[in-house]
């Protein structure tokens, strides 16, 4: 048009499509408040890397001169090859996904938010984040059976951890190009948690479980109690698992400025508008990862219906921890809290606490949903350092 | 079809063991974090015990 090339000569259905999909998740972020904070940017990444000729937003040029104009699924080889990132977010993408570094900042603002109270007042919650980790590697099971390999198993598993900022670390250096499909299906699916997890928690319970009273109060933590736990996870589970070592590092890095009590400057900042920036480039760089041409492919759609398998064996293994201690207990708990050992924080503990109020007005969970939920985070992070070690010797 | 190329005795061992690490490093965090909790717990009741007139200002001040 006007001597210039317009994009309209390139627009196919697929592009189409991607924007139709684009076009769900912003809806479903704004109109519906599913974590808008991360399906709006993603979902506008996604339109923006769909619109044809758009070099200037994800391009990589190769040594020959040529230009992708998109991030193709095997891009980890484009970098390889030599090729050079010539749009602004394929910088972006290049170094802060490339390297690691954006899930790693996410973490430390996720650290600086996450209140580790309620679970060091009651350490057996640290159970209920082991057992929902059982999602992890039936989803890996159940991908191996599709045809996967290791790798990506490994990364479709981790979905189960309902850990946004894990699913890309590890997808990052296990099976980079899966990274649209299993960042968006974690945080899709993390927004669902409270359609997907009520009726599992319904059909694993009976009304009597439901409305078992737990008080609210739990012992009071002390300061010293807050500021060397940090520490001491960061020391065990790094010397336990040293490939969640920087998942786990961040994450104790950000709470520990939280609760130190001499920094809360750094993470007042951490929590807010440094981890806000950073959502806002970890999404919109998913979404822009994700190209027509390699997510409408059986592959990446296989991904989401594991992903939902995975979530809900998740939340099938955490329940059902919970009634098996139970069974051990003198004061029972409420097993209700065991579907909140996924580490979709904190929207696993609200749940929890909105099916527990129902069943039992008396009843408010959401202190004690609090333990698991931060705790599955843990879990999670360290299923993702063990996936690394098994992958480190194939 | 499950694939036969995958060695499910290998993919078994590696999910077993996968899924193993996981308990025990959140067992061992469990067992270190009650530790901590009840030798805090400890000192504080041996503090009150040891100053009474300390633990009722400590009350006074939280009320």
């Amino acid at each position: 048009m006007f001597g210039i090339e317009a994009g309209f000569a390139y627009l196919t259905w697929q592009h189409l499509i991607m924007w139709g999909m684009g076009g769900i998740l912003i809806y479903l972020g704004i109109a519906k408040k599913w974590e808008p904070l991360l399906l709006v940017p993603i979902g506008f990444g996604i339109i923006l890397v769909n619109i044809p000729l758009g070099y200037h937003i994800m391009g990589f040029q190769m040594p020959d001169g040529t230009v992708v104009d998109y991030l193709p699924p095997t891009w980890s080889e484009l970098i390889e090859q030599g090729g050079k990132p010539v749009g602004f977010l394929s910088r972006i993408f290049r170094y802060g996904f490339g390297w690691g570094l954006i899930p790693l900042f996410i973490f430390i603002g996720i650290g600086a938010m996450t209140d580790f109270g309620p679970l060091i007042a009651r350490p057996i919650y640290f159970l209920l984040g082991a057992a929902a980790q059982f999602g992890v590697y039936a989803a890996f099971f159940m991908a191996l059976a599709l045809g996967f390999n290791i790798p990506e198993a490994c990364s479709i598993g981790i979905i189960g951890g309902a850990d946004g900022p894990t699913t890309v670390y590890l997808t990052t250096m296990l099976s980079p190009w899966l990274l649209g499909a299993t960042a968006i299906a974690a945080y899709t699916y993390m927004a669902m948690v409270p359609l997907i997890q009520p009726p599992i928690i319904r059909a694993l319970t009976s009304a009597k479980e439901r409305k078992i009273y737990m008080p609210p109060r739990l012992r009071e933590v002390s300061k010293a109690e807050e500021i060397i736990f940090p520490i001491m996870v960061m020391v065990v589970v790094g010397l336990l698992v040293p490939e969640a070592l920087p998942i786990v590092g961040c994450f104790m890095l950000g709470n520990l400025l939280r609760v130190s009590g001499v920094t809360d400057r750094l993470g007042a900042t951490m929590a807010g508008a440094f981890v806000d920036i950073i959502t806002v480039f970890l999404g919109v760089c998913v979404g822009a990862y994700v190209a027509a041409t390699s997510f409408l492919l059986p592959k990446p759609l296989m991904v989401f219906g594991l992903g939902l398998l995975a979530f809900a064996f998740a939340t099938m293994g955490g329940v059902l921890f919970a009634k098996l201690m139970n069974l051990f207990l003198k004061s029972k708990i409420n097993p209700m809290i065991g579907a909140a050992g996924v580490s979709a924080v904190p929207m696993a503990a609200r749940v929890v606490q909105t099916m527990g109020v129902k069943a039992n007005p008396r009843n408010f969970l959401l202190m004690h949903a609090m333990g698991p939920n931060a705790a599955g985070v843990i879990g999670t992070a360290s299923a993702a350092g063990v996936f690394l070690t098994i992958a480190a010797g194939l | 079809m499950i694939p036969m190329t995958i060695n499910w005795g290998e993919a078994i061992s590696l999910a077993g063991k996968g899924f193993g690490t996981v308990f025990l490093v959140l067992i061992i965090l469990a067992a270190l974090t009650w530790l901590l909790g009840f030798a805090f717990q400890r000192a504080k009741r041996a503090k009150e015990k040891a100053n009474p007139a300390a633990k009722i200002e400590d009350t006074k001040a939280k009320r």
